[in-house]
């Protein structure tokens, strides 16, 4: 449960001790991908809590989405075209889509623990009943 | 019985509302280390994004107009008190370098005009072209005689004169008196002088012979008149030792 948040603070970290800066031209791209790669996090833990989570499909996503969203940037300034709001706009309604989800499941999850804390009650009543 | 605890079980079973799969514990191992990886390398994009907006925000390319305008203002206006510091400096130096230089030059002159007054008063060996004349035991001379001579040599343009060694200064007296024996005896500055008397002096050597040679001169009067017949020699290389009969002023302030 918390190695993905120890990873996402490792990674802060690895990236604030390294002065490392990419090219300002570049910086377009890097962003829209890193919006890919928060859109395959939410997915990843959307799929988590409806148990169809994959690990394969996380990574091989996970990039692919982040390669897709910057060569969509990229090919947008070579044809003089702003493509990468497709991206950000496609991403975006992901986003918040898979952030609804996953409030839902989150939400349908407590209830239905707390539906069967109701019945493992009832039914230890009734077990007492039967053992009277 | 069994009934409840068929209904317990069935109930026990929780499946998700929307895609009919059971919900079950996360296995730790499956997900744990993509989200791990995934998460990680998700952070370390974020900071360097982070980091690149803030390095363009503040390169001067994302400058504001007005902020690029006060910013070459301050500059140029730096720039400039820059150089008229740069010329005031160079200024300075000019002048210090001029004052170094008429220093230099005051010192130098100092020193030629130190020199020039301890060659005059006697304070150091000095050497160069000259005369010396040598005047033997037997000859009858007088102090007027040794007088003449030093006087013709200062008048045949000597630049310093000395007998047996004793400079000629601007105190210096020749004197004729009797010693303990009452013996007629000549004395430079109080010092007799033994024989042969050498008197030196260092000038251009041919002016200093001719002047005493010419016909009527000093040495023509002394040989007709007294017999005595000074040695006339002329030498490139004289040497007179520095004085010791220097007076030491104690009225003139």
């Amino acid at each position: 449960m918390w190695l993905p948040i120890l990873g996402l603070i490792t990674g802060v970290l690895i990236g604030s001790m390294f002065t490392f800066t990419i090219p300002i031209i570049y910086a377009k791209y890097l962003s829209v991908s890193v919006l890919a790669a928060l859109d395959s996090l939410l997915g990843s833990v959307k799929a988590l809590l409806e148990d169809s989570f994959d690990s394969a499909i996380l990574i091989s996503g996970f990039f692919a989405n982040m390669l897709l969203a910057a060569g969509l940037a990229f090919m947008g300034d070579r044809l003089g075209l702003d493509l990468y709001m497709a991206a950000v706009i496609a991403l975006g309604i992901r986003l918040f889509s898979n952030l609804g989800a996953i409030r839902r499941d989150l939400m349908e999850m407590h209830h239905t623990r707390k539906a069967l804390k109701q019945a493992k009650a009832e039914a230890g009543e009734i077990n007492d009943e039967t053992q009277q | 019985m069994m009934k409840h605890n068929n209904s317990f079980y069935s109930i026990t079973k929780i499946y998700h509302p929307r895609h009919k799969r059971q919900l079950k514990p996360f296995s730790q191992k499956t997900w744990t280390v993509s989200m791990f990886i995934t998460f990680l390398i998700f952070g370390l994009l974020l900071t360097v994004q982070y980091r690149t907006k803030i390095a363009a925000e503040n390169s001067l390319a994302n400058q504001k107009q007005e902020d690029l305008v006060a910013i070459l203002k301050n500059l140029n206006t730096n720039k400039a008190n820059l150089e008229a510091e740069l010329e005031s400096l160079q200024n300075t130096k000019k002048s210090l370098e001029a004052k170094s230089e008429a220093g230099l030059s005051l010192n130098n002159s100092l020193q030629k005009q130190i020199r020039q007054y301890q060659i005059a008063n006697g304070n150091v060996d000095i050497g160069g072209p000259g005369v010396s004349i040598t005047i033997t035991a037997d000859s009858n001379i007088m102090s007027y005689d040794l007088i003449d001579l030093v006087n013709e040599l200062w008048i045949s343009g000597a630049e310093a004169v000395a007998i047996n060694d004793i400079r000629m200064l601007d105190t210096t007296t020749i004197e004729q008196t009797e010693d303990k024996n009452n013996n007629v005896v000549l004395t430079v500055d109080g010092q007799v002088l033994l024989s042969p008397i050498i008197i030196t002096a260092i000038g251009d050597s041919a002016t200093l012979e001719k002047g005493l040679t010419f016909p009527g001169g000093i040495v023509d009067n002394l040989n007709t008149l007294y017999q005595v017949y000074p040695q006339i020699k002329k030498s490139d290389s004289i040497f007179i030792p520095m004085a010791t009969n220097i007076k030491v002023n104690q009225y003139v302030k």
